[in-house]
């Protein structure tokens, strides 16, 4: 440390001096860990030596605050990210087992991937297991539109794998920026269907194919990443299923989102497939929730809406391959990628699709299940509305006393179209819709009391229907907004008086108010528990 | 070097017992570290100068608040932790403040990798994978501590120029575009920095 310091240039000139060249050449290589040069630069300069400790310093400190030193845990931070014959240059992504960094070859000069095993060598021998058995089968598929293994290996315990470096960026950032038309995103999505349908013709089954794995190159074409990550790094779907972090359910098969594991199939992919089609063509994700139980249901049950709804300008034949694609039933859609991409090539060359309109049985099947939740409610006012009917044909001197009832009972079924509706046209807002609807349960079921004083009656007992209802959405708040609501209703109808000649006793009211807050806490703790099993991990 | 670490393993374990000053100590000697940091984690991924001074202030408070949390025990481990936090928050205030479809990013949840783990803010509250390989550790923490000190006291020219070309490692094309110079005087700048950089260094370590 005593030594003196180089004489340093201090001149004014805008050129660099012969100092400030060396200072940089001696940066890049302490910053590449080239030790030939480092050497050579000191042995023509001695007094560079001391600064080359600085400088390695301070890059040391860069990488430490950049981050993404740690290698997998393998490097301790603020060492040298060098990796075999790799230099390790930024960190791409990280998930609950793997991580992959961009990383330079030097010895072939050459960008890679290069993907390890979270935890480095605290890895398990099962997670080794499944680590390698997805390289090893990742090294035998070879198509274009795949990123290609190179190297499967381990240095110093650290199981990784090469695989080509695709410059792009990820379909998911692409799609939140740009629109596509109609006709290139099919042109976009071919290869990769293809791609798809070459490891199904040889028996592999991607399951994780979604926006994020699809990386698009500069010159504009879809790349699969990422592959078999799904598959052999977590090859039993439950364990996703019951583990702590769910997945974007988004582009997952209703029969994925069930957990059937032993009924996937190649199908599976062209669910998937036909989701990423979706989102490019309408903008949005087939289906979206907040919630990851609710956006699960949706995936089990609910039918999509038409492309066409958010993108007047898709065509419906499109429209019924992309459908074809997301029938809820493996067995209706493609059975491989290989068919779709077929039928998306006759689309493009004008051809007639092999998906068509379909038979009306089966459009009736996709309306109900469109209106799944409408439907059950109008057949339950649809049986009310039939009993009063009923009631007045058998009884025709109480005509007058029921008409306005089913004058209520009508209104009832109107206004839940009409907010079934509104829900359908505006998905953002169906939250507000659907509890309009639990409002308008209580509000009618409440008149139609006050009308027929039946508070003391049997009816009464709807309210518990209207608030176990409500625990369908799932969200315990809804729950309980039926319960206030139906507790302020019963309130208003004890202001009636009672049927002449009846007593109406104060310790029953009150006991029937309780046994609709306990119908409500048992509804909102159902809903809480699923919600529950599903919340994926926060970020403290 | 050697007194850095066992400072560090002391100040640790007070601060464990529950004494309020060590904790302090602790943090108060990370201050400027946790500075380059935040800036270094935004920049990166927003590719400007920003203020930090928000994401330091609350991943400090965070790090206050989780520590009991941090399981570590090296001062590697130490430093990564701190820096996962910073590099949390920064992803949170980007996500909130920068990206177009936030809300859309952030819902997301992948299944596990593919890049879209990236949005995906991991518990910065687990330990970290101890794989100690002393040989490769070039640079202990009581250096990197004492560095961004330095680097922090530097007048702001010299302080700009060394964390663009150094810490970020940009190269001197896009550092002289940064600070709207030619590239001559960034480069002449980054020398007197360096110097200067060294020298207070060399006065701070002599007794």
């Amino acid at each position: 440390m005593s030594e003196s310091p180089p004489s340093l240039a201090r001149s004014e000139s805008d050129e660099p001096s012969a100092d400030v060249l060396r200072m940089e050449k001696l940066f890049q290589a302490v910053v590449a860990n080239d030790q030939s040069t480092i050497e050579r630069l000191i042995e023509e300069d001695r007094g560079l030596a001391d600064w080359k400790n600085l400088l390695g310093d301070l890059h040391s400190l860069g990488q430490q605050t950049r981050g993404g030193a740690e290698v997998a845990g393998l490097l301790p931070s603020g060492a040298e990210r060098i990796f075999g014959r790799y230099r390790l240059q930024e960190e791409l992504g990280r998930g609950g087992m793997g991580v992959v960094y961009r990383a330079w070859q030097a010895d072939l000069s050459r960008p890679v991937a290069i993907k390890m095993i979270l935890g480095g060598q605290l890895s398990s021998d099962e997670q080794v297991r499944r680590f390698q058995a997805e390289a090893q089968l990742a090294a035998q598929v070879r198509h274009p539109q795949i990123v290609t293994i190179h190297e499967v290996g381990e240095i110093d315990g650290q199981h990784f794998y090469a695989m080509e470096y695709v410059d792009g960026i990820g379909l998911d950032r692409y799609l939140a920026e740009n629109r596509v038309e109609a006709e290139e995103a099919v042109r976009l999505l071919i290869p990769v269907i293809r791609a798809v349908q070459h490891l199904h013709e040889r028996n592999i089954i991607h399951r994780d194919l979604k926006p994020a794995n699809l990386i698009l190159d500069r010159e504009r074409r879809l790349h699969v990443a990422d592959f078999g990550l799904a598959t052999l790094l977590n090859p039993d779907t439950r364990q996703t299923l019951s583990g702590t972090v769910l997945g974007t359910p988004a582009y997952m098969s209703p029969e994925q989102a069930a957990g059937k594991v032993k009924e996937l199939s190649p199908a599976a992919d062209v669910y998937s497939l036909g989701a990423i089609l979706y989102q490019m063509l309408a903008g949005r994700k087939v289906f979206d929730d907040e919630s990851p139980a609710l956006l699960l249901l949706q995936v089990i049950e609910r039918e999509p809406q038409p492309v066409m709804a958010f993108n007047p300008r898709v065509p419906r034949r499109l429209w019924w391959i992309v459908r074809r694609c997301l029938e809820k039933d493996p067995h209706r859609r493609y059975p491989n990628a290989g068919e779709l991409a077929d039928d998306l090539e006759r689309f493009l060359r004008d051809d007639s699709v092999v998906a068509g309109k379909d038979a009306w049985s089966q459009e009736i099947v996709r309306f109900l299940r469109r209106h799944r939740t409408v439907m059950y409610r109008l057949a339950a006012i649809g049986t009310a509305l039939l009993v009063v009917l009923a009631r007045m044909c058998e009884a025709p001197e109480y005509a007058a006393f029921y008409r306005p009832v089913v004058v209520d009972i009508v209104a009832w079924g109107l206004l839940v179209v009409l907010w079934d509706v509104l829900g359908q046209r505006r998905p953002a807002q169906r939250d507000l819709t659907s509890t309009a609807t639990t409002f308008t349960d209580v509000v009618v079921l409440t008149h139609i009391l006050w009308l027929t004083q039946a508070v003391d009656g049997p009816v009464v007992s709807l309210y518990h229907i209207v608030i176990s209802a409500a625990g369908l959405s799932l969200r315990p708040r809804r729950v309980w907004l039926a319960v206030g609501a139906s507790l302020i209703a019963y309130g208003l109808l004890m202001l009636q008086p009672p049927e002449e000649g009846m007593i109406r006793l104060p310790h029953l009211s009150i006991l029937y108010a309780l046994s609709l807050i306990v119908c409500g806490a048992i509804s909102s703790s159902h809903a809480r528990r699923l919600a529950l099993l599903t919340i994926a991990d926060k970020t403290p | 070097m050697s007194g850095g670490s066992t400072t560090f393993q002391d100040r640790l374990a007070r601060a464990r017992r529950g004494e309020a000053s060590a904790r302090d100590e602790l943090f108060a000697s990370c201050r400027s570290f946790v500075g380059l940091c935040a800036r270094a984690q935004l920049e990166q991924k927003l590719r400007r100068k920003v203020d930090a001074s928000d994401l330091v202030q609350q991943s400090l408070l965070d790090a206050h608040r989780g520590f009991e949390r941090f399981r570590g025990s090296t001062p590697d481990e130490w430093m990564a932790w701190l820096r996962r936090i910073v590099s949390n928050n920064a992803l949170d205030l980007i996500r909130h403040h920068v990206q177009a479809d936030a809300r859309a990013v952030s819902r997301e949840r992948p299944l596990e990798g593919g890049p879209e783990t990236s949005t995906v803010a991991f518990n910065p509250f687990e330990p970290a994978a101890r794989q100690e390989t002393p040989s490769q550790v070039l640079m202990g923490m009581e250096r990197h501590l004492e560095l961004a000190a330095a680097i922090e006291q530097l007048s702001e020219d010299h302080r700009e120029v060394v964390y663009l070309r150094n810490v970020l490692g940009l190269p001197f094309d896009e550092v002289a575009t940064r600070m709207e110079r030619s590239r001559g005087a960034v480069q002449m700048l980054w020398m007197r920095a360096l110097e200067t950089l060294r020298s207070n260094l060399a006065r701070e370590s002599r007794p």
